[in-house]
């Protein structure tokens, strides 16, 4: 992923590169709405992004323009942080299927846009066959991957040592095998602090909702093993992630990476050398929380994946032990480059706090093996607050994960998952709040804080933790706070832009994506979602100055419209769990 | 940090002299009085005074815990009076406490209860905290950390609960 100062450089180039491309933003629509539509029995509610003296709003059935429903505008909600003064149009009570627009006098009409079951049926297998596309070392064949057909790039089979990575075992320049796995982002390298997040919330959406993704075709390449589409991906990055560690001693590399970023080429063009670079305490806890939980998972699957889940839960003790030993090793790539000649600016993602991954990865081993040590170490950190999770902050996996498997664990242990609920609750109720009160009637946008880099990722992981205390709560008010924050990446926001690709009448056509600009094709990969609106705006590009409108639909914006895998994840598990979870409303 | 209005929970309070009816028996005291005219509860409270902001003016008491403590309260009632901000935020009449295990080697940071500055009546600070695997005593410690003014504290308790109790303060 792009961050620091490293890409001014970068942007040079691109800027030259870029001939063709003239990124123009696409002006909101008046009114904003989720661009897929709403559930019927679900919260439904678009917005108004100027103020209008009128009070009433109109549902105008189509194609006929019947008035089917008549509702009573909001208040005129402000920001706190921005000049924008929002309307909103709630039409939660209307439960019809059909085609639909908004009227409010004095303003043009709405887009049509749905009511119906199963609105988000595309886009939730859109979202997760990103990862495909996102595939390294692989050919992507026409008959999956379609116009968006390309060879394999970074075989990755023979990867150099850094010095930073040298060990007794493996001398500086002796090569490893580390092939396959995800492209992180934008770019192509691999970082293992970003798989962990990544592959976790995969294969969670799977844990929490099995049942319906047994049934999910994603039309990716399987061997028609009756192995869920959803794990078949995962898989990909396990494997690689598996590969990333020493066998030696359990440690694990912190990213497969060139010295630089690869120039805006497709990946079978890009062949600048590739190292893996300096185990560290956070990229081995990931491992050791991925690996149990996939033991987890796999032990399921014997047939199909022999073995797997063995060497799974034994990767995942050997890098726990590891870390044990090793409990603060932290990458800090400004200290790597003043210690060796072989200088590293790709992404660093750097963090010196492991007290999340001990939680994380404690929980997870419990989870899996119900053993005390585990439970010790979790319950150590139980007094540490907990948050939105993000690569660097994944204490909260491991709380929805004991949640989850609460009925699995040894009955002494059980009882801290109460405590776990109450916490997650407390952020739930927040949101909540925000949600009922917030001028998009989303939860995010409550606050200025909120448009950071990757925001729409914030506002996935929003989503999952109220799906997560709808799960064990049943209180269905956390459902539509929810599916309020699939409304806003999907339109309902001031830019008007879903952001995820291919999806939406109004969505990115140039994200920051190296596969998406180099391929030749007009159209972006499809189903990434992008970061979204970034007050922060590090690439230094001219964006609107409010803080919900700094986004830009321009290659050029690492800062706002870059994808991600860590973002694309919270959005496969949003989507297919809103999928799921809205035929129980029925 | 949590500030609530008392709960009462039967266990029993394990800090030795919480209320300083017994002067300052049970506290080590590097710079604490106590006085008899003014107290939240019984008829005195301990206070620190300090004139000098280069300082750290304070008082604490290490409580063992008994075997297996799982969730503890702790409490206090503070009042400040003209206390000084410091040079950091931290800075002020402070209520925190360290976690030390069986040979009192203090494990970990200390954690901050209350840090209070200006003029402030009376006021119940409580944190409930989970007692990790090895510790098996708490030192509570009141100061004057790096600022002037006076600090009373009264009504010093810390209390083993049950985890229902604890779940009351999340």
């Amino acid at each position: 992923m792009m961050n620091g100062m490293v890409y001014r450089f970068f942007l040079i180039g691109l800027s030259l590169l870029t001939t063709v491309v003239n990124a123009q933003q696409m002006a909101a629509t008046e009114i904003v709405l989720n661009q897929c539509g709403y559930y019927p029995k679900l919260e439904k509610s678009a917005v108004l992004l100027h103020p209008v003296s009128e009070s009433k709003f109109e549902l105008l059935s189509m194609p006929g323009r019947k008035a089917v429903y008549t509702g009573i505008l909001s208040e005129p909600k402000t920001t706190g942080y921005s000049k924008i003064t929002t309307r909103i149009a709630d039409f939660s009570t209307f439960d019809q299927p059909g085609e639909y627009i908004i009227r409010v006098a004095g303003v043009p009409d709405s887009p049509v846009f749905k009511i119906a079951d199963g609105v988000h049926h595309d886009l939730a297998l859109a979202a997760l066959k990103a990862f495909y596309y996102q595939r390294a070392s692989s050919t992507l064949d026409v008959n999956y991957a379609g116009k968006w057909n390309r060879a394999a790039g970074h075989p990755d089979t023979s990867v150099y040592i850094h010095p930073s990575a040298a060990s007794k075992n493996l001398k500086v320049d002796s090569k490893i095998n580390v092939s396959g796995g995800w492209y992180d982002a934008g770019d192509y390298n691999k970082y293992v602090v970003n798989s962990g997040i990544s592959t976790s919330t995969l294969l969670s959406a799977y844990e929490d909702f099995s049942e319906y993704f047994l049934g999910q075709e994603v039309h990716i390449p399987n061997a028609k093993n009756k192995v869920p589409d959803v794990l078949t991906e995962a898989v990909y990055n396990l494997r690689w992630m598996l590969k990333m560690q020493d066998p030696g001693d359990g440690g694990v590399y912190h990213k497969c990476t060139n010295l630089d970023f690869d120039a805006m080429v497709m990946p079978d063009k890009a062949l600048s050398k590739r190292y893996v670079v300096a185990k560290g305490t956070a990229a081995t806890l990931n491992l050791a929380a991925v690996a149990a939980q996939a033991y987890r998972i796999f032990k399921h699957f014997p047939e199909q994946y022999p073995g797997l889940a063995d060497s799974c839960l034994l990767a995942s003790r050997n890098a726990w032990r590891w870390a044990l030993n090793n409990p603060n090793v932290a990458y800090d790539q400004d200290v790597l480059n003043k210690t060796y000649d072989l200088k590293v600016t790709t992404g660093a993602y750097g963090d010196k706090d492991f007290e999340d991954e001990w939680i994380w990865a404690s929980a997870e081993l419990l989870a899996s093996t119900g053993e005390q040590v585990y439970f010790d170490a979790f319950f150590a950190r139980l007094n540490a607050p907990v948050s939105l999770p993000s690569w660097s902050n994944v204490g909260i996996l491991g709380y929805y994960t004991l949640i989850r498997c609460e009925g699995q664990l040894p009955e002494r242990y059980k009882s801290v998952s109460s405590i776990l609920k109450k916490k997650i609750l407390t952020l739930a109720d927040r949101y909540l709040t925000a949600f009922k009160t917030g001028p998009y009637h989303t939860v995010i946008g409550a606050s200025l804080y909120d448009f950071a880099w990757g925001s729409n990722s914030s506002a996935m992981n929003q989503s999952i933790l109220l799906i997560n205390a709808y799960l064990f709560s049943k209180k269905d008010a956390y459902l539509d706070a929810a599916v309020s924050n699939l409304d806003y990446v999907l339109g309902k926001n001031a830019t008007g832009y879903s952001f995820v690709t291919g999806i939406g009448y109004k969505s990115p056509l140039h994200p920051h994506h190296r596969l998406s600009f180099a391929d030749g094709i007009v159209e972006p990969i499809p189903g990434l979602l992008v970061g979204g609106p970034n007050r922060e705006k590090q690439d230094g590009l001219k964006y609107e100055s409010e803080p919900e409108l700094s986004y830009l639909d321009d290659v050029k914006s690492y800062a706002s419209n870059e994808i991600a895998i860590n973002w694309n994840a919270p959005l496969v598990y949003v989507a297919n769990a809103m999928e799921y979870l809205e035929k129980g409303k029925k | 940090m949590l500030v609530a209005g008392s709960t009462v929970f039967a266990q029993k309070n394990l800090v030795l002299n919480g209320g300083f009816e017994n002067e300052l028996e049970g506290w080590v005291d590097y710079s604490a009085k106590v006085t008899p005219y003014m107290y939240s509860a019984g008829k005195m409270s301990a206070a620190l005074f300090s004139s000098d902001s280069s300082k750290w003016m304070g008082m604490h008491q290490v409580v063992s815990l008994p075997k297996n403590t799982q969730y503890i309260l702790m409490s206090a009632k503070i009042k400040a009076d003209g206390v000084s901000t410091g040079k950091n935020a931290w800075n002020g009449a402070l209520f925190l406490f360290e976690t030390l295990n069986k040979q009192e080697a203090k494990i970990g940071e200390g954690i901050n209860i209350a840090s209070v500055t200006g003029d402030e009546d009376w006021k119940l600070y409580e944190k409930a905290y989970i007692i990790p695997p090895g510790v098996t005593k708490i030192k509570l410690l009141f100061a004057l950390g790096y600022v002037t003014g006076t600090m009373f504290v009264d009504e010093v308790s810390l209390k083993v609960i049950t985890q229902s109790e604890f779940e009351k303060y999340l």
